[in-house]
C-alpha cells in the first residue's frame, strides 16, 4: 500500500541526491516492507492516479455536510440570554439590551450557519464563509499549530463541542470584526456574546459540532497533517 | 473515582501532591482574609463581657465557611485531577483538562517550539514541576502544559519530547511505517 509519507520522503531524498540504493536500504532498515517501497517508487515514476492511493492511509476529503454545525448551536445565544435574563429578573434586575440581542442572534445565526462551508481538500483546508460579503481562506495542512477540541457549560450539556484549528499567522486570513462575529475566540461570553464562526485572525473556529464529529473531524485533520508536512528546501 | 489514563501518565504520572498544592493556592487567600475578619473581632468584642456567647456564634461561622471553602476547592481538585489526561502518541502530543469546561490540545511534534520547565514558590515547598511547551502560537503556550509533576517525571517527561521532537524536524528522519494499533 502506497502512503504518502514513504512517497514524499523518496521524493526529497532524490532531491538531495541521494541514490536509490541508500533510500531503499533506509527504508528497509526503518521497517518498510520491500513491495510498499518498489510500490513508492513506481508510483512516483508515473503519474500518481487517485486508485492507487489507499484509502486507510489517505484522509478522504469530508466538508460540512458530514460533520455540521449542529441547528442546536443556533440557539446557543438564545437560550443563554433567556437563561440569564429570567434569573436576573428573579433577583429584580432587567437587562433590556439582552432582550433586543435576542432576535438579532435567532435571524443571524441561521444564516451565518447555513453560508458556513468548509472541505478538507487535498492540500488545503478550506474555509469559505460569509452572509454578506463573501470570504474564503485556505490553510495548507502543513503550517497548522494545534487542533484544539473544548466544550463550553453549555456544549457540555447538549454535546456539542468547537473545533479550532490555529496557524502561526498574526492576522491572517484578511482579519475583521463584525459585530455578529465579534466573539473573542475562547469562551462563550456569560451576555450572550457568542465565539466566533470561521476563520478570524491566526485560527478557524467552528463551533456547534457534534462531539463525536469534532473528534471524527479532528482525525481527518491530523492525518492530512501527518501527510502533508513542510516541504524543506533541501539545505 | 476514575484517573484518565495513558499511557504516558503511567510513566510520568502527575504527582497526588498537586491536589494539596493547588487547594492550597485556592484558600490561602481566604483563609488570610477570615482570618483578619476573625481577629479583628475578636479583638473588638474583648473589651464587653456581654457578648461573649455572639462572639462564640460568630468564631464558628467564620471557622465553619473557611472549613467549607477548603472542602469545596479539595473536591474540585480532586475532580480536576482525575479528569487531567495527557499523552504522547507516536505522531502528537494530546492534553486535555479541565472537569466542567474540557479543553483538550493537540499539538503535532514538528510543530513544538520549545519545552519549559518551571516552579513557582509552592512548587518548591511541594517539591513539583511544571512543564510547558509551545508551538507557534499563543494560546497554545497557555494551554498546553503538564502541571504538577515530581523531579524525575518532569525530567523523563522533558527529555521524551525534546529527544521525539529532534527525531521529527531532523532532515535525516526516515520515516517509520505505521504501528498496528493495540
Amino acid at each position: 500500500m502506497a502512503n504518502n509519507e514513504i512517497i514524499n520522503y523518496i521524493k526529497s531524498e532524490l532531491a538531495k541526491g541521494e541514490s536509490k540504493e541508500t533510500i531503499v536500504n533506509s527504508l528497509s532498515q526503518a521497517g518498510w516492507q520491500n513491495n510498499d517501497v518498489q510500490e513508492a517508487f513506481n508510483s512516483l515514476s508515473s503519474p500518481v492516479s487517485p486508485s492507487s492511493i489507499s484509502p486507510q492511509h489517505t484522509a478522504e476529503i469530508v466538508n460540512e455536510k458530514n460533520y455540521p454545525i449542529t441547528k442546536l448551536w443556533i440557539f446557543k445565544a438564545p437560550i443563554i440570554i433567556i437563561v440569564i435574563s429570567v434569573v436576573a429578573l428573579l433577583f429584580g434586575y432587567y437587562f433590556p439590551y439582552l432582550v433586543i440581542a435576542l432576535p438579532i442572534y435567532l435571524i443571524a445565526n441561521p444564516l451565518i450557519r447555513a453560508n458556513f462551508h468548509y472541505s478538507t481538500d487535498e492540500k488545503y483546508f478550506t474555509v469559505r464563509q460569509g452572509v454578506f460579503s463573501k470570504k474564503q481562506r485556505n490553510l495548507p495542512y502543513g503550517v497548522i499549530q494545534n487542533v484544539f477540541v473544548k466544550q463550553d457549560v453549555f456544549d457540555r450539556i447538549f454535546g456539542i463541542a468547537s473545533l479550532r484549528i490555529e496557524n502561526a499567522s498574526q492576522a491572517g486570513g484578511g482579519q475583521k470584526v463584525r459585530w455578529w462575529n465579534k466573539g473573542y475566540g475562547s469562551k462563550s461570553n456569560a451576555y450572550g456574546q457568542q465565539e466566533g464562526v470561521g476563520s478570524s485572525g491566526n485560527k478557524v473556529n467552528i463551533p456547534g459540532l457534534k462531539k463525536n464529529s469534532a473528534e471524527a473531524l479532528k482525525a481527518i485533520l491530523l492525518q492530512r497533517m501527518k501527510e502533508n508536512p513542510i516541504e524543506e528546501l533541501g539545505l | 473515582m476514575r484517573i484518565a489514563q495513558s499511557e504516558t501518565r503511567d510513566k510520568f504520572p502527575l504527582s497526588t501532591k498537586k491536589v494539596l498544592k493547588k487547594t492550597v493556592m485556592g484558600t490561602l487567600v481566604w483563609a488570610i482574609l477570615l482570618l483578619i475578619i476573625w481577629g479583628v473581632l475578636a479583638f473588638a468584642l474583648s473589651s464587653s463581657t456581654e457578648t461573649g456567647s455572639w462572639f462564640g456564634i460568630a468564631t464558628i461561622g467564620i471557622f465553619g465557611l473557611l472549613f467549607l471553602i477548603i472542602l469545596i476547592v479539595y473536591l474540585y481538585q480532586r475532580w480536576y485531577y482525575a479528569v487531567y489526561f495527557y499523552d504522547l502518541t507516536p505522531d502528537y502530543i494530546v492534553i486535555k483538562k479541565g472537569p466542567i469546561t474540557p479543553r483538550e490540545i493537540t499539538i503535532p511534534y514538528e510543530r513544538v517550539q520549545d519545552v519549559y520547565v518551571d516552579q513557582d514558590l509552592l512548587d518548591r515547598i511541594f517539591g513539583l514541576y511544571d512543564v510547558h511547551l509551545s508551538s507557534a502560537t499563543i494560546s497554545s503556550g497557555m494551554e498546553a502544559h503538564i502541571d504538577g509533576v515530581e523531579k524525575p517525571a518532569a525530567d523523563g517527561l522533558r527529555a521524551m519530547l525534546l529527544q521525539t521532537v529532534n527525531e521529527r524536524i531532523s532532515k535525516k528522519r526516515v520515516p517509520v511505517p505505521p504501528q498496528v494499533q493495540q
